[in-house]
């Protein structure tokens, strides 16, 4: 397993659940531009990969 | 036709499968019966040009049409086309089951598909909600949250869940990246991914599956207000696609030359195709480029 890149799993979780309260909310109003198979997960992955390093700060 | 049970039941193949087998290419094999025949089915529109099919039904499940993308052998053929094609067995196997879930998934509905197909056209469906694609993309995704449907996907995103494990970084890192290094060593270097974005990538289609689950679901409830109808075959509002009922001996015919048919195709194909390049693809050196 490669060593971890010094995140905070509590600040990992955090990043996933507005994440998908963000997916959600988004969801409702805009629908097929953001719940479609290749903007939804991108969506998922960004919001994670920005918020993660800012909350564990 | 399923929605989020697509992008969930890959992380249940996952889990329950001791094979040495691809992540991504269950995914791909999961969603790829509906990747680029969905499109015409609700109406596709680039600049002047614009294509829809007459008959969203018989177009997306019937034949002539793309409903072939839906059989059976379907998955065994384009699963054989990539072991041939790079060796990699655990590609073959991911794409293989991803496909096939797909399949038997979308029996559920009222149009179903057709399993044995060349062998037979004969539909399989069990009739639990109503197939409406051609009430265009937002009509559908109503009917569906509004019936059985959306307990189905509900039902795949428990069944993932029971296998909470899978989306830990442990079960990442020492199952999933193993599996398939050298598609994952790619990604990492090609893009410069942390291990966060790695994990990141994985869990994503969990989280986006769920995430469409409740926001098309309160969209239908709040917005389109749409009426909840749980019945088997429901919602009642739709004006449901479904095929002319037939008779049990006819049924039960095409299920036999279905099956006769597809067993001896299965045996051919692996006689002289798949077992040779199964072979090779076993004995083919490991990646030496992992993580």
């Amino acid at each position: 397993m490669p060593s971890d890149d010094d995140v905070d799993p509590r600040a990992e979780y955090i990043a996933y659940a507005i994440a998908a309260v963000l997916l959600v909310v988004i969801g409702v109003f805009v629908r097929t531009p953001i719940l479609n198979w290749i903007v939804g997960p991108a969506f998922v992955v960004t919001v994670v990969v920005v918020l993660t390093p800012l909350l564990t700060r | 036709m399923s929605w989020a049970a697509h992008e969930l039941e890959s992380y249940f193949i996952q889990k329950h499968t001791t094979a040495r087998v691809s992540y991504l290419a269950i995914l791909l094999g999961c969603l790829l019966p509906d990747l680029l025949t969905k499109l015409p089915v609700y109406g596709v529109r680039i600049g002047s040009f614009s294509f829809k099919a007459e008959v969203p039904a018989e177009y997306h499940r019937g034949w002539p049409g793309v409903g072939p993308t839906h059989s059976l052998l379907f998955g065994v053929l384009v699963a054989g086309l990539v072991l041939a094609g790079t060796r990699n067995g655990a590609w073959f196997l991911g794409l293989l089951l991803g496909q096939w879930a797909h399949a038997l998934t979308d029996t559920f509905d009222s149009v179903g598909t057709m399993l044995f197909f060349p062998f037979t056209t004969q539909h399989y469906t069990t009739g639990m909600w109503a197939y409406a694609a051609q009430q265009g993309r937002y009509g559908d995704a109503s009917a569906y949250y509004s019936s059985l449907g959306g307990v189905w996907d509900f039902f795949w995103l428990l069944m993932a869940l029971t296998g909470w494990k899978v989306f830990t970084r442990e079960f990442f890192f020492t199952k999933v990246v193993p599996n398939d290094p050298t598609v994952w060593g790619w990604l990492r270097r090609r893009f410069g991914l942390s291990p966060t974005a790695m994990v990141a990538l994985y869990r994503a289609f969990f989280v986006y599956g769920a995430c469409r689950m409740f926001a098309w679901f309160i969209w239908s409830r709040t917005i389109a207000r749409d009426p909840l109808d749980w019945s088997w075959g429901g919602p009642f509002w739709v004006d449901k696609y479904t095929h002319p009922a037939q008779e049990w001996t006819d049924f039960l015919k095409n299920t036999v030359v279905g099956i006769v048919g597809l067993s001896v195709a299965l045996w051919l194909l692996w006689r002289f195709v798949g077992r040779p390049l199964w072979n090779r693809a076993e004995r083919a050196p490991a990646p030496t480029r992992a993580l």
